[in-house]
């Protein structure tokens, strides 16, 4: 009894906090005048305001005439303007209005492309310069409706030619009527991931706590947080990739949740175009850079070492840099987004938008965070390859590998071997952008298609990089679940290779429409099509093998099962693609967000939802809560779906993707069916649940972490020799003194090296041999 | 009106079939061998199914005849599609040498048609209003046949023709084309918008291509 | 107990989570806590940061032109960022201080068996490495073969002033550039500024054989330990010093040029790569076809009447720059290893026991050798 009234309090402070969430933010975040940093900001001379300088704006009426036009005067008093009779400046002013529209009198003053106004600059041999003044004029065209708020910066300047010295003051006035505050989508979101942050926070001093209650102390803090920050054990840095990728899931699908109420009806303003950009872009890039990739780092850390029969992995404190570069670089991603000058350039990055002054300046920065990741898979991936080469247990070949860890070391390769183009790229971005080399720049000759070749190079093998592993878990959590070896072992295998292969050269099919060479289009074609082939086989067989099993449904089994259906129909919409005719019509349209979403949420996200059921009891050593778990799967199941089939539709009516609002048709032209609108809203509002759906599973995760059954250390009945440690496992993982022998229920010469294990000790020179150099 | 253009359509219906085919196919035979082959606790293997110990490769389970038959059998299905989608492609890129030229040139965040010494009644150029913006207008003739020469001042865009279900990029410093005649079918407005993702203004960059008898 | 927390009793032989470990005790014998990663990740995110603020161009849109600037107030970051890093490149070494062989991991799997650990890794970072300087060839093929070369368009007459082509760097480093008439004046022959290329190629050839010698001095177990020691620490130091010569020439070609005497007396006068307007901005670079060798200091005024023009030689300088510069920070790379096996072989770090070290690296220093004998004909020959 106890326990269920402890159980409906932690839900009750958890239904508080998401709904502190979607309240909490309330007012209009306006500009400050951070030099250079917000469009609607001013470039300031001095870095805070000074109370000394006092701007005057007068001119505006007590009773605001809508549509009318007034006559502002802008002065202002203090400062150190004047003091010098030789100065050659003596001002300057920025002007800022929410509505209506501003516009220079005579041309002292010059209009700002965003709609704001501010001195002229230029020498002009009649007037004099914009900044010898210390009185401008401007006219301000009230709006047809509402009232307006001003924001007036102006500069006390001494004139000796640097911004030294110099001070700035700040008004603000408001005429009119005035709207009811409303909560703009940065501060909900800036709210939102500060609550996210404190939660997690929260949940790790609950853990702490919970470990002990009774020895609680705050002096034992600290070395366990600290041991868990400079660990090098596999196991923890795993889990600390997990707890980073479940927090960048949440913050990806915030981004989500804000830009889906964007979208849910035409013509909606909640965001800005700049936000609505930026938010998109940020989606992208967090789900798959900052969520997916740790997640699945998390997996690979945590069971190949122990499916390998390994002690650890091979360079453990490697490890943990290539973990410790994921945060480092996703404050680098989101300082920009911070600054109100977020990427706007879309996951693609593509150039030259990219290096373009119309990029927000929070791109490079972007870029800088990137460049971190590469390095981040780059480091794991020599730890992994390295590992698969050297630290499988004895007696296990290189076809006696369990299929999760043959589908990461096919993923890891892939991974390590593209990463390096789309890295160089980054860093060619980042000089263009920074010190001005002009690899994509057009007027010195740069082609914008390159860029597309590196990114793409890398880009379609990474989608390859983040299923493999899912598929991974699918063989074995479909394979344990029916009590049956997995249907063709080595098909699966030779699967899992040649979408490796393949997966290289297909990449073109992401240009179809980019003006690369015809010849280069048809070829991809063909080989997009042949990807087909090995998914195909990989879905037969897992079809195959619940036959003449006794299949059990827990709640990883129904993940996987759900995955099959969702993957199913992923894979057969991205058929459509290859046919280029096809590809004219859909490509940049919301077929081509349904079809990747059903492969990355439906195929990644559902495997690696199926693996934390599947492995949690091997990783806490307590059983989860199966009531839960059917109903995260259920909500989560049928939500999904009901977000992602309806794009089909409107991607085939041909709604583009990224595009800040969308356009009904009306009787002057043809556009997107008036139903759209409602499709939309139904979309936003199904994003919602499976958003909130989610929260079920960290719940089970935490609550099941520390109260739940205690688990055995085969739960499921599996082989691979993760079941053979107890649950939660030792450290070292395997006794490095007494490594497991791998044995087999059939005869099996383990001897023989095979075919490429022959080539490979063909090549080594053994150690023995002394060194090559000799 | 219709999104997509004829070739998009046939091919698409084509592959409809297919696809709904193969997916049955799967839906069957997971729910057929999911509910057939369940067992409440695993622990009453009823059927043949293996016994698995943790550190010991369990028994081979494969049939090389089946496995080759979902590896042959879906292979041809992949040839018959790229035989199928592959003649529409010569239909979109064939030139025809009678064209009439349209240059299209694309700046953050607008389209410009330009007509040339064509007839008014082949080709013109005015304004229309879409949602409060003033948007430049294409109208054109059916029947007549187009190519479209477009190059970009600033940054990668891509017009959508929505109606015709016909898009390419247009790049900073190349020169792309599209080739199309309006047919009968097609005639009417239709909006434009542009599908490669270029900056602020991106969702806003519209026009509108209005196709007459 | 759950989510981790002190169940391993294997933990009581970590000394400290900064360092030295003890290497020989327990089983896994690599550290299991180390605060290296996190300072070395934090570290790298604030330099980028740093550079990113240090380094901004800022768009003038009344001159529809990027301004670049270096704002050397917002150093600091980036000062910060970098000493935060190298902190814990520090505390990696100081836990590696102690390795002495005695613990050294070696393969379990089937092809690499008894191969040491540390050796497939280092073959796989080697793997990564060559697509990195594979994306850099191919940027450097794609945008070679796709411009005009600058001699070549103006001997054809068809060019337009400001029209971008390429100008490799070998016209500004190989005999037969303009800019050593001065040189030519005073010795009767074409001094080569491709001297210091050349002398850099052989440079990294020769400290790729005293890495060699390094390791052979350190297998040597006939020698006794100061002996040992003395030589093998004499050998890394040739290496390191061979490196710094290299980059210290690089720093020579491309900004400070090299001058025998001084002003019109000069005996022998190469500018660099910068003062000859090679550079990443030069938007507007004069080509000058045919200079006029007898015309005197003076090689602005120089250029024979009708034969130049203005060319966009912005693609070649960055290529070259981009390139380079990436072999010059690998080499640097190499420089900070080496710097800390010098200081262990000098303190008897390396021992017949302990000599594959020296080995591994060796196998980077080949590579980065054998990158610069790719780099070398591609950008200053050809």
């Amino acid at each position: 009894m106890l326990k269920i009234k402890r159980n409906s309090r932690a839900l009750a402070i958890l239904a508080i906090l998401l709904i502190a969430v979607a309240i909490a933010p309330s007012a209009q975040s306006y500009p400050f005048g951070v030099s250079g940093v917000q469009n609607d900001g001013c470039t300031c001379h001095g870095q805070s305001p000074s109370e000394e300088v006092v701007p005057s704006l007068e001119g505006l009426p007590d009773e605001l005439e809508f549509g009318a036009t007034y006559t502002l005067n802008i002065t202002f008093t203090g400062g150190p303007s004047g003091t010098d009779p030789g100065a050659t400046a003596l001002g300057g002013f920025h002007l800022w209005v929410s509505a209506g529209s501003l516009a220079p009198v005579d041309d002292k003053v010059k209009a700002n492309p965003d709609g704001s106004v501010t001195h002229n600059g230029i020498d002009n041999e009649d007037s004099g310069q914009g900044n010898d003044q210390t009185l401008w004029q401007v006219e301000w065209t009230a709006p047809s409706e509402g009232g307006a708020k001003f924001i007036l910066h102006t500069n006390s300047v001494n004139g000796d030619g640097t911004s030294g010295g110099d001070m700035y003051g700040r008004l603000t006035m408001d005429v009119g009527p005035q709207p009811t505050e409303q909560a703009s989508g940065l501060t909900v979101l800036a709210t939102a991931i500060l609550l996210m942050v404190m939660i997690t926070l929260g949940c790790v001093l609950w853990v702490f706590y919970r470990q002990s209650p009774d020895a609680f102390a705050w002096e034992n803090f600290w070395p366990w947080f600290s041991d868990f920050i400079t660990s090098t054990d596999h196991k923890k840095v795993g889990s600390l990739y997990m707890v980073n990728g479940l927090f960048f899931l949440g913050v990806g699908g915030l981004f989500a949740m804000i830009f889906r109420i964007q979208l849910s009806s035409p013509g909606n303003d909640f965001l800005t175009q700049d936000e609505y950009n930026q938010f998109f872009t940020m989606h992208g890039t967090t789900m798959i850079f900052l969520a997916a990739m740790p997640m699945i780092a998390g997996f690979a850390n945590w069971i190949v070492p122990l499916q390998l029969g390994a002690s650890d992995l091979a360079l453990p404190r490697l490890n943990a840099l290539a973990f410790w570069l994921n945060p480092a670089a996703a404050i680098l991603i989101f300082s920009g987004i911070f600054s109100g000058q977020g990427a706007d350039t879309g996951w693609t990055g593509y150039a030259p938008y990219i290096v373009s002054h119309t990029a927000h300046s929070g791109a490079t920065l972007w870029v800088a965070g990137q460049i971190l990741l590469v390095a981040s898979s780059t480091i794991s991936g020599i730890n992994f390859m390295t590992t698969f080469c050297t630290m499988r247990a004895p007696g296990m070949g290189w076809m006696n590998m369990p299929l999760f860890s043959w589908s990461m070391l096919i993923a890891t390769l892939m991974l390590f071997i593209s990463i390096p183009a789309f890295g160089i790229g980054l860093i060619q971005v980042l000089l263009d952008r920074t010190i001005g080399t002009v690899f994509y720049e057009v007027a010195a000759g740069g082609d914008p298609l390159l860029w597309s070749h590196l990114f793409w190079y890398f880009g379609h093998p990474e989608v390859y990089v983040v299923v493999l592993p899912a598929f991974g878990v699918i063989s074995e959590v479909l394979s344990t679940s029916a009590r049956r070896t997995i249907f063709g072992y080595k098909s699966m295998v030779f699967a899992l290779a040649g979408i490796g292969i393949i997966g290289f050269i297909v990449y073109g099919h992401h240009m179809f429409t980019s003006g690369m060479s015809p010849l280069l289009r048809f070829v991809t074609m063909l080989t997009t099509m042949l990807v087909a082939v090995p998914t195909g086989i990989k879905i037969f067989n897992w079809l195959q093998t619940m036959h003449g099993g006794s299949l059990v449904y827990r709640t990883h089994t129904l993940w996987a099962l759900g995955f099959l259906v969702t993957f199913t129909l992923g894979g057969i919409s991205g058929m459509y693609f290859p046919a280029i005719a096809m590809d004219l019509h859909l490509h940049e349209t919301y077929f081509v967000v349904a079809h990747f979403h059903y492969v990355f949420v439906g195929g990644i996200v559902f495997g690696l939802y199926s693996g934390i059921y599947y492995w949690f009891p091997k990783a806490t050593g307590r059983m989860m809560n199966e009531k839960l778990g059917i109903l995260h799967f259920m909500t989560g199941f049928i939500s999904y779906n009901l977000i992602f089939w309806p794009m089909h539709r409107l991607g085939i009516q041909g709604m583009p993707r990224r595009q800040h609002t969308y356009f009904i048709t009306t009787d002057e032209y043809f556009a997107l069916p008036p139903e759209t609108a409602d499709w939309n809203m139904m979309i936003t509002i199904a994003a919602f649940m499976f958003f909130a759906s989610n929260f079920i599973l960290v719940y089970n995760m935490i609550s099941s972490g520390l109260r739940g059954r205690k688990a055995p250390s085969d739960p499921w009945g599996g082989w691979s020799m993760e079941w053979m440690v107890t649950s939660p496992p030792p450290t070292p993982s395997h006794d490095p003194s007494n490594l497991p022998n791998m044995k087999f229920a059939e005869v099996h010469d383990d001897g023989d090296p095979g075919l490429f294990g022959r080539l490979i000790e063909w090549m080594m020179i053994p150690e023995d041999g002394g060194g090559e150099e000799e | 009106m219709e999104a997509g253009g004829d070739v998009f359509w046939a091919l698409f219906n084509e592959f409809n079939l297919w696809a709904l085919l193969v997916f049955v196919i799967v839906m069957v035979w997971m729910f057929h061998h999911s509910l057939r082959y369940r067992s409440p606790d695993g622990k009453s293997l009823a059927n043949d199914a293996d016994e698995f110990i943790p550190g010991v490769f369990p028994k081979e389970n494969d049939d090389l005849r089946m496995e080759l038959a979902w590896t042959i059998i879906p292979f041809i299905l992949i040839i018959y599609l790229t035989f199928i989608a592959w003649g529409p492609i010569d239909e979109l890129w064939s030139a025809d040498p009678d064209a009439h030229e349209i240059k299209i040139t694309a700046s953050q965040w607008s389209w410009d048609f330009d007509c040339g010494d064509l007839d008014a009644d082949i080709c013109e150029v005015s304004n229309i209003d879409v949602e409060g913006q003033t948007k430049p207008l294409l109208l054109l003739k059916a029947g007549e046949s187009y190519m479209f020469n477009m190059t970009s001042e600033d940054v990668t865009h891509a017009p959508f023709f929505l109606d015709w279900g016909l898009k390419e990029d247009i790049q900073p410093g190349m020169e792309t084309r599209i080739y199309h005649t309006p047919s009968i079918d097609e005639i009417g407005a239709s909006l434009l918008m542009c599908t490669e993702y270029c900056g602020k203004d991106h969702g806003y960059m519209t026009a509108v291509v209005e196709v007459h008898a | 107990m759950s989510y981790g927390g002190h169940d391993d009793d294997h933990h009581d032989h970590q000394h400290s989570h900064w360092g030295p470990h003890d290497w020989t005790h327990g089983h896994g014998g690599a550290p299991h806590n180390s605060w290296a990663p996190i300072m070395m990740a934090f570290g790298a995110s604030f330099f980028l940061l740093g550079f990113t603020k240090v380094f901004t161009q800022t768009w003038d849109d009344n001159a529809d032109l990027w301004t670049y600037a270096i704002h050397s107030s917002e150093v600091g970051i980036l000062i910060a960022g970098l000493a935060i890093f190298f902190a814990g490149i520090t505390v990696f070494w100081r836990q590696d201080w102690s390795h002495d062989g005695s613990y050294e991991a070696k393969s379990e799997g089937t092809p690499f068996r008894t191969i040491d650990i540390r050796k497939v890794a280092l073959w796989m970072f080697l793997m990564s490495e060559m697509m990195v300087f594979s994306s850099l060839f191919s940027t450097y093929l794609r945008y070679r073969t796709g411009f005009d070369n600058c001699e070549a368009l103006f001997e054809s007459g068809l060019f337009v002033e400001g029209q971008s082509c390429w100008l490799p760097a070998s016209y500004f480093i190989a005999e037969g550039g303009y800019h050593q008439e001065n040189a030519h004046a005073a010795l009767g022959f074409m001094p080569d500024t491709l001297i210091p290329g050349a002398i850099n190629t052989f440079a990294l050839i020769i400290s790729s054989y005293t890495i060699v010698l390094a390791l052979k001095t350190a297998k040597d177990a006939s020698l006794s330990d100061a002996e040992r020691n003395s030589k093998v620490g004499k050998y890394l130091l040739t290496t390191l010093g061979l490196a710094t010569l290299f980059l210290i020439f690089k720093m020579v070609e491309w900004f400070i040029g090299f001058e025998i005497g001084h002003g019109e007396d000069a005996l022998f006068h190469s500018p660099s790569l910068l003062a000859d307007g090679f550079t990443i901005h030069a938007s507007e670079y004069t080509y000058c076809h045919e200079w006029d060798h007898h015309g005197g200091a003076d090689h602005a005024g120089a250029c024979a009447a009708g034969s130049s023009a203005i060319f966009d030689i912005r693609m070649a300088a960055s290529t070259f720059y981009v390139t380079t510069g990436t072999h010059g920070v690998h080499v640097f790379g190499g420089m900070v290893a080496l710097f800390y096996m010098v200081i262990k072989a000098f303190r008897g770090g390396y021992t017949p026991e302990n000599a594959v070290s020296i080995e591994y690296f060796g196998l980077y220093w080949h590579f980065v050798d054998l990158v610069w004998v790719l780099v070398f004909p591609a950008f200053y020959l050809y």
